[in-house]
């Protein structure tokens, strides 16, 4: 959807530009909020 | 021979110390393929990362000593724009490619990390196509502290594939305790940075003044 590299989303995680929350399991999930918030900024 | 919930512990498995049980042997070998790509891709990154480190020293001499007036430049959104010359190519993907770069700044030689992705990617539409991501004004520094976060990051996806170990073989085996299973899987995972450098602090621009 981003159309970016597994580790660049990785990469904006880490820096506080993508925010993401972990999962019982303790993977990351990105709600599709936050990627709408991501695409319509600026 | 040392038994596990009944089981011997006879199966090595590469780069895990310890024996799985057959039980423990057999959901391994359900989770490899699972996270096979994955796995690789983390290795691919690691060794690249060794790489870049290995050759720091030499890169920032390079880059410190040689003229940078007639090499390709990019600029990066942002307030305000900077422009910065193309010093160096860190890494290189499908869809991003690692630089570092240098600009004049305030009359002294300014490095910094700038990744430049697809600027087709619905990302680069928006943000544009390059990501300053680190400045520094010297440039081993900044390329071991570039090394360091991306160590971070990798871990960030390490703990990820953990935990799609974790949920896959909680589907299949739900019985099962798969603690042993992933810390295997994780082995597999041939980083040289250690685990507990994992930051949980988002990483910020480091500006270094000498």
């Amino acid at each position: 959807m981003l159309g970016l590299d597994y580790f660049t989303v990785y990469n904006l995680v880490q820096r506080g530009k993508l925010k993401a929350c972990r999962a019982l399991r303790g993977k990351f999930l990105i709600t599709r909020a936050e990627l709408d918030r991501l695409l319509n900024t600026e | 021979m040392l038994k596990r919930n009944g089981e011997d512990c006879e199966h090595p498995v590469p780069n895990y110390p310890g024996l799985l049980t057959a039980s423990e042997f057999k959901a391994y070998n359900v989770a490899v393929p699972l996270v096979a790509e994955e796995v690789r891709l983390f290795n691919e990154r690691a060794t690249t990362l060794s790489e870049i480190e290995k050759q720091s020293a030499g890169t920032a001499e390079q880059v410190t000593s040689q003229m940078a007036r007639d090499l390709p430049s990019l600029t990066v959104k942002g307030k305000p724009e900077s422009e910065w010359k193309i010093r160096h190519v860190l890494m290189k993907s499908a869809r991003s490619e690692m630089l570092l770069c240098s600009r004049d700044h305030e009359g002294e030689q300014q490095f910094g990390v700038v990744e430049k992705i697809d600027p087709k990617s619905p990302f680069a539409r928006v943000h544009g196509d390059t990501d300053l991501q680190m400045t520094g004004n010297n440039a081993f520094v900044l390329l071991q502290n570039y090394v360091e976060s991306e160590r971070s990051v990798l871990q960030l996806f390490r703990k990820d594939i953990e935990a799609t170990v974790e949920e896959k073989l909680s589907e299949k085996f739900p019985s099962q305790n798969h603690s042993r299973v992933v810390r295997a899987i994780s082995a597999r995972c041939e980083t040289q940075a250690p685990v507990e450098s994992e930051k949980e602090n988002p990483a910020k621009s480091v500006k270094i003044r000498m």
